[in-house]
């Protein structure tokens, strides 16, 4: 058998869960779709003394709304999030993201928190979370805490979760009315994770323009771009920001980032290829938001 | 040190089938060792090539990243389960025509994929059929001539819709 031996659970609740996974030593890990989890095993990169499962866990998986918050279970299969039509209506960026990663087969059984739990550099939920400030619900022997996205990705493969706790919902801000996103990407096939990938959501509100965007695939974690962010806020309406400006401020935002350097592309081809998607992300989501409005 | 056996009630292709199986097999190795049914292929084991793709409750996975305890009282779809008593599925007999195959390793994934696709989008864009594929891999077609019988197939479908 391909996978090491390990400990097997299965809890039908999340408070079942946390407490199985308490008891377990450190080693242990939560199983949900396991369409990241699994491969690592098979490979044995990764060799879990206990596994917890919960796919069986049913108040991991519901979608709600609630006060301009998209609550999604940790436990909600990718596929069936993207076809939600209230994530595609309330958080079509997220929808597009899901869209995006893997394929049928895989979105059919991997689950919205294994996702974001697995952190793997080219996942785009990810950056998406990053790039609206998602909250991550966590839970564990400590009690329940959110964690701003932004503070729960620390590097490839790696969160802020400790031994024994869990992500159990994510929150993403509902889209404002009248807003454009976007999100653009490149890799080695279509669907597989991303080499690069920027994620922009704009609203032009009575208040002036609000931005947020992420890039991702190209760092250990997901990146927000706030150089990007405020030359796309300080344009005038129905303006474009110019290529060479574009390309200035992912300069300037990405100068610090310690870039990814693997097969699949070097540091200097995601520094060029990410003021490009940047570039073509932006027109997208600006002419979204003027149809919008 | 003794491994847990725990025990599984699956479907497979309308068959109920018990057995007590170790945690850490897969879903692939529990089809293809314990049932002896051999139509559904170990390609990379990793999720990458989709030749072990399956159908878990009427939805395609991989079963080589699904161990055969979370399948525990589902109904799995396997290739075997595709043709009738006799000759082959529509599908099957589009790959036949078209000349969909060469070495067949990866066909049984394409064919569970097809249906996947073919059941949600019944005349699907070529574009559409190449990304429904995508997580599939053929090392020898090229994927012109599946994209032609998965064209045929859907065709042939909607003509039996019709009652043709």
């Amino acid at each position: 058998m391909k996978p090491r031996a390990f400990r097997y659970h299965r809890p039908t609740c999340r408070a079942e869960a946390l407490q199985m996974l308490a008891a377990e030593d450190e080693d242990a890990r939560v199983l949900a779709g396991g369409q990241s989890l699994v491969p690592l095993m098979n490979l044995r990169f990764a060799a879990p003394s206990a596994l917890v499962d919960i796919n069986r866990c049913d108040d991991l998986a519901g979608i709600r709304e609630t006060d301009g918050w998209l609550t999604i279970g940790a436990a909600v299969r990718q596929r069936d999030a993207e076809l939600s039509p209230l994530v595609r209506r309330r958080c079509p960026l997220v929808a597009e993201a899901l869209r995006l990663n893997g394929h049928p087969a895989t979105r059919h059984r991997g689950t919205v928190g294994g996702t974001l739990a697995h952190a793997d550099p080219g996942a785009e939920l990810p950056g998406v979370a990053v790039a609206l400030g998602a909250e991550m619900v966590v839970d564990g022997p400590a009690g329940e805490r959110v964690v701003p996205a932004a503070d729960f990705f620390l590097g490839a493969l790696t969160t802020c979760l400790a031994p024994g706790e869990m992500l159990v919902a994510v929150r993403f801000p509902a889209v404002p009315s009248g807003a454009g996103w976007a999100l653009v990407e490149t890799g080695v096939r279509a669907h597989d994770l991303a080499i690069a990938g920027v994620a922009v959501q704009t609203t032009a509100g009575t208040h002036g323009r609000t931005t947020r965007i992420a890039a991702f695939g190209i760092a250990a974690a997901p990146l927000r771009l706030p150089a990007l962010e405020r030359l796309v806020t300080d344009l005038p309406r129905d303006a474009r920001p110019a290529g060479d400006a574009v390309r200035e401020a992912v300069d300037a935002d990405i100068a610090g980032a310690d870039l990814l350097e693997n097969l699949q592309a070097s540091a200097a081809y995601r520094r060029t290829v990410t003021a490009a998607l940047a570039a073509r992300a932006l027109d997208r989501a600006l002419a979204g938001a003027r149809a919008g409005l | 040190m003794p491994e847990d056996r725990i025990a599984v009630r699956i479907s497979v292709n309308g068959v109920p089938c018990e057995r007590e199986v170790p945690p850490r097999l897969l879903l692939v190795d529990f089809l293809r060792h314990e049932l002896r049914m051999t139509g559904t292929h170990v390609g990379c084991a990793h999720g990458v090539c989709g030749a072990c793709t399956v159908m878990i409750d009427g939805r395609t996975a991989r079963s080589c990243l699904t161990f055969a305890v979370q399948a525990d009282g589902c109904e799995i779809r396997t290739v075997e389960g595709l043709a009738p008593e006799e000759g082959l599925d529509p599908v099957q007999q589009a790959f036949h025509e078209h000349h969909a195959l060469q070495c067949g390793y990866c066909t049984p994934g394409f064919l569970m994929a097809t249906h996947q696709l073919l059941s949600e989008t019944p005349d699907p864009s070529e574009e559409e059929i190449r990304t429904a594929l995508a997580g599939n891999l053929c090392r020898c077609t090229g994927y012109v001539n599946i994209v032609r019988a998965v064209q045929a197939a859907a065709a042939r479908l909607a003509g039996d819709a019709h009652g043709r």
